[in-house]
């Protein structure tokens, strides 16, 4: 395979077209690489709620059965901070394959075919999906942020804006990530590049 | 009939499925497809409020809770003990290996609520002595595989919290439910090695090297007191104060997590890199089941705004099926889809259609919750998709080959059928419990 990889190389350097085809090549992956530390972040904001949730829990039973003080805020408090990790993580979930897909059937296509079809999917019906969403979730929250919307679900009343603000920034950065997808994809069309049968972008 | 947009859903959705789509977002972009059509530019909202229907849903919040309870015990390095101690007891009885496979399968199911967690761990240990013990490959393969099926029924289980929260029962219920029906086919399993290994011996030598025999009744006591007790009475607790009313799921699967955490640290393997692991995976699999539900709310909804709902009651007036010819088709849909899906797909594709049948034809969501997690069970199981042989495939001996944990697994899915028979005919395996606990 190595050597294989070797042999190519000469070849690039004959042809004087290949050089800024690869720097272009070189600029795509960096936005890629760039854009996914940046959807990282959101999830760091996950891995600080998720400590949060587990001690809210805890403190919410102790105080109820040791001290008899039921606290008002808990049950928002707990839906809340689980809402925004479950919508923060999901950009780092697409990013690190996490979801169960079935590639029985599609491992039998050529890679080339399957980088096409997921391109096509993600930006035909996928994108538009998460960028209407994004779109509602951001003006949602600005107009909660406005007019001091209180949330409904309990005796407590909470301003709702930081949740949803919350879940407007994780669909952004997925929306983010599904972009660095399609870009992935497409590139998969044109170039089969990595050693044979690793492929970042299928997840293989 | 063909006007109706709702009838191309299912079969948009399976060509998406079978592209190789993730499943979560296969429903996610066809509720756009399909949302757009009888939406329009008012389709954001709407979805957004799908959204804010699962970011807000109190009971999805036990989820993160018990992967993380799950993971951390994973990491505490209580399995390994368990696996010693419960050799301790069993192993030198005949196919000892594999019986002990299947009890440490049972607790550990008990202590995380991954499905696939647990094969993964116990398949790591009890694989190569029993290779190592010439056990025939097939016996193997079935008893791993089973094993970590069991994650699926033994409380405390996600696929019962995400059942739950669709079908809107109480995941107390539930879980007290599926106790009986997890130890019956826990008993099953064992019984079937236990048979086999006295029919036919030579699948499953014995331990010969004389090195468990003289082991004494102190050291099996306080082995078993080490590894078994801390777990074990996690479990107890949590699920105890879920079904005392102490607590509610999400509050008790909190402590649990805590305690998970704190049992780390009390065998001293407590650490930032621990720590960083067990929370990055529980990030992980709680963002792939909650994305799945997301997708599973859209989907349905748009399903039924689009049609579905006339469908259904069209379904209803023109056929008039029983009670049971109900129930029989629903779950035999489940299983068929169970070939080629996994739970999360399964759950969340059929319960928000099925939920308005079982209401109107007043089956007991209940019973049908345990039956369903029956036969999402043998999903695990059942070729070309079982997710079982695909775990089991990442961590067996390349020795082991792909027939034998095809025919290795199948009779452990009659056991699995056995039970779902016995809880279909006699509804008080699933229900006896629950009732006396909670009353009616």
């Amino acid at each position: 395979m190595r050597a294989g990889r070797a042999k190519v190389r000469p070849v690039y350097h004959l042809i004087p077209e290949t050089p800024p085809k690869a720097h272009t090549m070189s600029y795509i992956s960096r936005f890629c690489l760039a854009t996914e530390k940046l959807v990282r972040v959101t999830v760091l904001f996950g891995a600080i709620l998720f400590p949060a949730l587990i001690i809210v829990c805890v403190y919410e039973v102790v105080a109820r059965y040791l001290f008899n003080a039921s606290q008002i805020w808990a049950f928002d408090i707990t839906f809340m901070l689980h809402g925004a990790l479950f919508m923060l993580s999901g950009a780092y979930g697409l990013q690190k394959k996490v979801h169960v897909r079935i590639d029985v059937f599609s491992d039998m296509l050529p890679k080339r075919v399957q980088h096409f079809i997921y391109a096509f999917i993600y930006l035909g019906c996928f994108l538009p999906a998460i960028w209407m969403l994004g779109e509602a979730a951001t003006l949602r929250s600005w107009s909660a942020y406005r007019t001091d919307e209180v949330e409904l679900v309990s005796a407590w009343g909470p301003l709702i804006w930081p949740f949803y603000t919350a879940l407007a920034l994780g669909t952004i950065a997925l929306l983010l990530q599904t972009l660095v997808e399609i870009i992935r994809h497409v590139v998969g069309i044109f170039v089969v590049d990595g050693p044979a049968g690793h492929d970042p972008a299928l997840g293989v | 009939m063909v006007d109706i947009p709702a009838l191309w859903m299912f079969p948009a959705l399976f060509v998406l499925v079978f592209l190789g789509f993730p499943v979560a977002f296969s429903m996610i972009a066809l509720s756009f497809v399909f949302g757009f059509w009888f939406f329009g530019d008012t389709l954001g909202p709407q979805m957004f409020s799908q959204l804010h229907s699962v970011a807000t849903n109190y009971v999805l919040t036990a989820l993160p809770l018990f992967v993380f309870m799950g993971a951390a015990l994973e990491r505490s390095g209580i399995a390994e003990k368990l696996f010693i101690a419960i050799q301790l007891w069993i192993g030198k009885l005949r196919g000892g290996l594999a019986l002990t496979s299947i009890s440490m399968c049972g607790v550990f199911a008990a202590c995380s609520g991954v499905v696939g967690a647990v094969e993964t761990v116990v398949g790591m240990m009890a694989i190569p002595p029993m290779v190592k013990q010439r056990y025939k490959h097939d016996l193997i393969s079935g008893t791993i595989c089973a094993g970590g099926s069991l994650g699926t029924i033994i409380p405390p289980t996600v696929v019962v919290v995400v059942y739950g929260s669709i079908v809107e029962q109480s995941i107390g219920d539930l879980f007290a439910g599926v106790v009986i029906p997890g130890l019956l086919m826990t008993v099953l399993f064992l019984g079937y090695i236990i048979i086999r290994c006295y029919l036919r011996p030579e699948d499953a030598p014995a331990v010969d090297d004389g090195s468990q025999e003289d082991v004494s009744l102190g050291h099996k006591l306080s082995a078993t007191m080490i590894a078994i007790v801390p777990a074990v009475g996690l479990v107890v607790a949590v699920l105890g104060s879920i079904l005392a009313g102490i607590a509610s799921p999400t509050e008790a699967a909190a402590v649990g997590a805590l305690g998970a955490v704190l049992l780390i640290a009390a065998y001293g393997r407590m650490s930032g890199a621990v720590f960083a692991d067990v929370l990055t995976r529980s990030i992980k699999i709680n963002a792939m089941v909650m994305f799945a539900v997301m997708g599973g709310v859209m989907f349905s909804s748009i399903f039924l705004v689009n049609g579905g709902n006339d469908l259904i009651r069209e379904f209803l007036a023109t056929f008039n099926p029983s009670k049971t010819q109900l129930t029989i088709l629903m779950l035999g849909v489940i299983f068929l889809l169970g070939f080629i899906l996994d739970w999360v797909a399964i759950v969340l594709i059929c319960m928000p259609i099925f939920t308005p049948l079982i209401r109107a034809a007043e089956i007991d969501p209940i019973w049908f919750g345990i039956m369903v997690c029956v036969v999402i069970q043998t999903s695990y199981l059942t070729p070309p998709v079982a997710p079982s042989i695909y775990y089991l495939r990442a961590i067996s001996p390349p020795e082991i080959k792909l027939v034998s944990m095809f025919k290795g697994v199948i009779p452990f899915i009659i056991c699995q059928l056995i039970v779902l028979f016995v809880v279909a005919m006699y509804p008080p395996t699933a229900l006896w419990l629950p009732e006396l606990i909670f009353g009616n």
